[in-house]
């Protein structure tokens, strides 16, 4: 019962961190039924449901014990590798791609979602092991860099280039949070610098994905001289048109034409935030993502606050997830980035991705829970 | 400050940083802050961007292409004849087949090889077309709906069915003429379909739209019923069942005698409706195109494209006495029992000499109208004289238009009393030298049913909408006085003479169970450049009935007959026929005693 001495002086920052996930899961699914989505009615109905599931789940992991998972942690990791592994034989071909898990006739699951948490959990372990806590040498960074290559290998044969920068991106958060030697970093900077062309060159960037580089290098101006067709702008187009036309305060969900005409690409799920941004405007999006920097720092606070070294990499694991999915989402939306398929985390349709990111606070909140704990 | 320290410490105790590991967590702890104050804050930027900075522009181009506009063209209204019920003219939808370009993988030859094959075209047309047309081609305009739906069955790319309106004429060639049709595009181009074109043809009207990704169109709320932009439907004054008799009628009768062509009109003695309109030979308006195409060929009256009552101009002959008859009556120096002398049949005029039929003597003014003298009505034009008879003919509407609401509708020509000089004044008072059309002939014959006043003849009645609404009475230009109501009543028992007297000329018009009165008219053709011609007669009867309180007037030209050449043996008979059939459509009494089994069955 010690886990619950502390409770009248639970942090601000759990609450506040709570409070952000359950108001973003709430405007999340206020929004889907406004997504201009077909089918919004049962994408509504089942979003409910794995909200409720994630909120559970969330809570789950936030009480329990935390050496649980500092103990499961190879176990969820070698899990997550097994499934990505049979996802490629076995998965449900969407879109040329085989990234879902068939369960039954209408739910599926997302292998490369349940690897994100599980890959902080793994890394987190590796790192709180270690004996030598130094800033590591390159040498003593091969073994995570395996753990976290081995994941987006699987990951990009699916394949499913959003989700892999975002573990590639998260890994490395967690690993450069647990610090790393300038020249290391400097070198595997240069390492996938190489890389890319080489990708690039070698076509392990497929063709659909090298076309959307070129699209997001003409609309943003940097080379006007490309040749991209005008059926290749034009999702991304319709989607900045519906931003822009959200303007200081929105449309409101009658008015936000472009989101009720289903104009919008992937309108509920990686370009949920378009109509948002129509719909609510500047000023909702400020809202937005104010909401997300405040789960964000929140974590941070939390991660600060943790006991152990396990529980400050978890929550810096946890902000890296939402981060960079938020970050790279929305600047995709917004042209920042070329277009890769990728989630916004609480507002996009979808359970593995809903779960997940619940999964990464639940584990951070956690970390602020038990901090009286011995 | 103190507490954020403490925090640091704290962290870089966990974090089993050494002495140097302090300054290195603040700093990674700093970099990761800053980390998602740049990304946050560039996303907040770009945000700002587009949604305050550029938002205008970013708007009209998404609300571009969310926004459609589309013409609706309305459907063009039906015509209907005088009784409600019969469609003349009807729209209907008719599907088309079109080709709207294919996908680079798609093999256009095959295509085109299953196109033909579907649609009963030549492959090598289909193949020129699906080729060479990057975007778009119509492949075949109105197929059957079963064929319509065959093609979509077979879903073929690029390939779809669209649904046009066709303009279709139940009832052929009935009537077609006057209908006139309606072009490709939409445009009523002759008769009828041009003449009420504005109030048959629905408007087009523009409707906005929201558009969705599969570009199907979305009404909004606030939008009034869009469709309501169908023309009117059209109620003629025509009978079918009246203007089946005459077409007939005038059928058997071309038959008959081998003629060239034949016109009839009939004409509602007391308000100047067109009951019925024919043009021989007749105009199919559903294949305007084969039978319209050769314009440019000079009209000798046989093509079926022309509304002859309306356009054909020619000099009527004798029954331009009419004319004569109520000018001599009306000026007062004549009344129908004036002595006038028929020469014997033998006279001249000017320098050349002519000759009648029935060689008359000295006689009345109305045995002379029964016996078609032509002596002896020259010397009635030289007792009228030119101003008189000119004013009398104008005032009948010679030389000018009748007022019908067709279009095409000839003047005629009425020369100046100048120009008619000495020899012109006597042949127009037996009806040459001046030239009108059959319309106008049915015109002043129903202007001296109608005690003297002269209306314009109307084909349409009212438009109605749809839902059977009346939109508009069709209004006629206004009445004019051509002769005083004694004047027309005294003509009416000369012409009755000319019908009922077994001698007259127009016996044979005489019907079987009604009184009725008329003149006939023999005319040489006047070909343009030959002069007239020896052997070519125009034969023309016009008439009405009952003689004593008159319901139609009928006139009849038969054009060119080959067997007999006489108004009285060619076209009276033509209208006995039609006023046999029409009169009892009309419910008229018989006015005469019945003789016979036939007879007594038409009574009845």
């Amino acid at each position: 019962m010690k886990a619950y001495r502390d409770a009248a002086q639970l942090s601000p920052a759990i609450w506040t961190g709570a409070v952000a996930v359950v108001v973003l899961v709430i405007v999340g699914l206020l929004n889907l039924s406004n997504a201009g989505a077909a089918a919004v009615e049962r994408f509504h109905q089942t979003q409910v449901l794995w909200v409720v599931l994630s909120l559970l789940a969330a809570a789950a992991v936030a009480v329990v014990d935390m050496r649980f998972f500092e103990q499961l942690a190879g176990l969820f990791y070698w899990i997550g590798i097994a499934l990505l592994v049979l996802v490629l034989p076995f998965g449900k071909e969407v879109n040329h791609a085989h990234r879902w898990f068939a369960i039954g006739d209408f739910a599926s699951f997302q292998p490369s979602e349940f690897m994100k948490p599980a890959l902080v959990l793994y890394l987190s372990r590796f790192f709180h092991g270690e004996r030598n806590p130094e800033r590591y040498t390159l040498r003593a960074l091969l073994k995570p860099l395996g753990y976290v290559l081995l994941p987006v290998a699987l990951i990009m044969m699916e394949p499913d280039l959003g989700t892999s920068l975002v573990v590639i991106a998260v890994g490395f958060s967690v690993m450069f949070f647990q610090g790393i030697r300038l020249r290391s970093f400097l070198i595997l900077l240069g390492i996938i610098l190489l890389t890319v062309p080489l990708a690039w060159e070698f076509d392990v960037i497929q063709p659909y994905q090298k076309q959307r580089v070129y699209t997001w290098l003409h609309m943003s101006g940097a080379a006007e001289n490309v040749k991209v067709s005008a059926d290749r702008t034009m999702q991304p187009e319709q989607a900045l048109w519906a931003v822009g036309s959200g303007r200081l305060l929105g449309k409101g969900t009658e008015d936000a034409i472009q989101s009720r005409m289903r104009r919008l690409p992937e309108a509920h799920t990686d370009y949920i935030i378009a109509s948002f941004a129509e719909q609510r405007g500047f000023l909702g999006c400020v809202l937005l993502l104010g909401l997300y920097a405040a789960l964000t720092l929140s974590l941070l606070v939390l991660a600060v606050r943790a006991r152990e070294r396990f529980g400050v990499l978890v929550s810096v694991g946890a902000v890296a997830i939402v981060f960079w999915q938020v970050v790279f989402n929305i600047g995709m939306v917004l042209g920042i980035f070329p277009v890769v398929g990728l989630t916004l985390p609480f507002l996009s349709y979808g359970g593995s991705s809903m779960l997940s990111s619940m999964l990464a606070v639940g584990l951070a909140l956690n970390s602020g829970l038990h901090r009286g704990q011995v | 400050m103190s507490s954020i320290r403490a925090l640091w410490h704290r962290i870089a105790e966990r974090m089993g940083g050494g002495a140097s590991g302090d300054g290195a967590v603040l700093l990674r702890m700093a970099l990761v802050l800053a980390a998602v104050g740049v990304g946050f804050g560039w996303v907040v930027a770009q945000a700002a961007v587009y949604q305050l900075s550029d938002s205008r522009i970013l708007t009209e181009r998404g609300e571009a292409r969310v926004n459609a506009s589309f013409a609706i063209q309305g459907r063009r209204g039906d015509v209907l004849d005088r009784t409600g019920r019969r469609l003349l003219a009807v729209t209907v939808p008719s599907p088309s087949i079109a080709f709207y370009g294919a996908p680079y993988y798609v093999d256009r030859r095959e295509l085109s090889f299953a196109l033909a094959e579907a649609l009963g075209l030549e492959p090598e047309d289909v193949v020129r077309k699906v080729i060479a047309e990057e975007s778009f081609a119509m492949l075949k305009r109105h197929v059957t709906p079963e064929d319509a739906a065959a093609i979509e069955r077979l879903a073929l790319p690029g390939v779809r069915v669209i649904q046009e309106d066709r303009r279709f004429y139940p009832l052929e060639d009935v009537l077609g003429s006057t209908l006139g049709y309606v072009t490709k595009s939409g445009q009523g181009a002759a008769g009828l379909e041009a003449s009420y074109d504005a109030l048959l043809r629905g408007s087009n009207r523009v409707v906005s739209v929201l558009r969705d990704s599969a570009r199907r169109g979305f009404y909004n709320d606030t939008m009034s019923d869009p469709w309501a932009v169908d023309g009117a439907n059209l109620v003629l004054s025509v009978d079918a069942q009246v203007q089946l008799a005459l077409e007939s009628e005038l059928i058997a009768k071309v038959a008959e005698e081998q003629a060239l062509a034949a016109m009839g009109i009939v004409l509602d003695a007391r308000t100047f409706e067109v009951l019925g309109m024919a043009s021989l030979p007749a105009l199919d308006p559903n294949r305007f195109e084969t039978q319209c195409g050769d314009t440019d060929k000079v009209d000798d009256g046989t093509s079926p494209c022309r509304n002859k009552v309306v356009s054909y101009v020619y000099e009527i002959g004798s029954i331009g006495k009419l004319f004569t008859l109520s000018a001599a009556i009306e000026s007062g120096r004549m009344s129908p029992d004036s002595l006038v002398d028929g020469h014997l049949g033998s006279c001249a005029v000017g320098t050349f000499r002519i000759t009648d039929v029935h060689r008359m003597g000295v006689g009345t003014l109305s045995d002379a109208t029964m016996y078609s003298s032509n002596c002896a009505f020259k010397d009635v034009a030289l007792r009228v004289g030119p101003e008189l008879l000119r004013d009398t003919f104008e005032r009948f509407g010679l030389g000018r238009g009748t007022g019908i609401d067709l279009p095409g509708a000839a003047a005629g020509h009425l020369p100046s009393i100048k120009a008619w000089g000495s020899t012109g004044l006597q042949t127009a008072g037996y009806g040459y030298g001046y030239s009108t059309t059959l319309l106008h002939v049915a015109t002043a014959m129903a202007t001296i049913t109608n005690d003297g006043v002269r209306l314009a003849p109307r084909v349409a009645r009212e438009a109605r909408t749809r839902s059977d609404e009346v939109v508009r009475r069709l209004d006629a230009p206004p009445p004019v006085r051509v002769v005083s109501a004694d004047t027309a009543r005294k003509v009416r028992e000369v012409l009755a003479r000319v019908v009922m007297d077994p001698h007259g000329t127009g016996r044979k018009a005489r019907p079987t169970a009604w009184s009725a009165a008329g003149k006939t008219g023999t005319a040489r053709v006047n070909v343009v450049n030959q002069g007239y011609t020896a052997d070519r007669y125009l034969c023309s009867f016009v008439g009405f009935a009952p003689a004593e309180d008159p319901r139609i007037v009928v006139a009849i030209t038969v054009i060119d007959p080959k067997v007999n050449h006489y108004g009285g043996t060619v076209a009276a008979p033509v209208f006995k026929g039609v006023a046999d059939r029409v009169l009892p459509i009309l419910g008229v009494e018989p006015t005469l005693p019945v003789e016979g089994r036939l007879a007594k069955a038409v009574a009845h």
